[in-house]
């Protein structure tokens, strides 16, 4: 299996999760997504943070190795890329990331820095959710199922 | 191909449909009446559970702590070479590189 359409999936895997945490704590409205535990959607969203930290540095680390050694070969799966999507969930995702970095950080700190940040992260999410649907819609033919060859053949 | 493989397909269908009720109760969230009286107590009774259970509680103690904040002070001191040291790195690699 290659890295690049490992590495893709994994992230999928982790925002979506991210995705689905971090609405539940998004406001009185959207606690209902899970049951307004606050609690554990706290919990899972800090823990797929570091998953989806570490992944970006592994795939910048690879994007990384694969200039050095002047690799030029296409991997459709990497998930960021000098153009398009790959361009789009590259910037998305450094905003994520420092952005949500500072609301770790600096909770009961500096809650003006806080405020900031907590208003760009929910915004960008419903930004970068809303791209995902496009990107699925995009790339709908992966969902097809499977055609079964011995039906076929009779 | 592992793309064409059953549990495979499944796995996709199930990150695609985990997307679509994302943006599904967005969507619905954000144009619905309300918040009502019930569900922001609802909300903040589960904010003051996580303050007490969660890691939100958790990490406003260990925050405290004083081995830590020197911890933090003495990290930030690493970050800016370390940040300048990648971007001369980045700008080396991007100048050699002859696209």
């Amino acid at each position: 299996m290659k890295f690049d359409f490992i590495l893709h999936w994994l992230w999928a895997l982790v925002f979506s999760i991210l995705a689905l945490s971090g609405i539940a704590m998004a406001g009185a409205k959207y606690g209902w997504v899970m049951q307004y535990d606050i609690a554990t959607a706290d919990i899972v969203h800090r823990l797929a943070a570091v998953v989806y930290v570490l992944l970006t540095v592994i795939v910048i680390l690879y994007e990384i190795i694969r200039i050095l050694r002047r690799d030029k070969t296409k991997k459709p799966w990497l998930v960021f890329g000098p153009s398009g999507y790959g361009l789009f969930t590259f910037i998305t995702t450094l905003i994520f990331i420092v952005t949500g970095a500072v609301i770790w950080l600096f909770m009961d700190s500096n809650h003006a820095a806080t405020a900031f940040t907590l208003w760009i992260h929910e915004k960008l999410t419903y930004l970068a959710v809303a791209s995902v649907i496009w990107h699925i819609y995009m790339k709908s033919h992966a969902l097809k199922w499977p055609k079964n060859k011995e039906r076929k053949a009779r | 191909m592992w793309m064409q493989k059953k549990w495979f397909k499944l796995f996709t269908w199930y990150v695609t449909a985990s997307f679509f009720f994302a943006f599904g109760a967005i969507v619905i969230s954000m144009f619905r009446f309300g918040p009502t009286e019930q569900e922001t107590m609802n909300f903040m009774m589960g904010m003051m559970k996580a303050m007490e259970t969660s890691l939100m509680g958790l990490s406003m103690q260990v925050k405290e702590d004083a081995n830590v904040q020197r911890l933090v002070y003495e990290s930030v001191q690493f970050a800016f070479p370390l940040l300048a040291i990648s971007i001369a790195g980045g700008v080396y690699v991007r100048c050699r590189r002859k696209v």
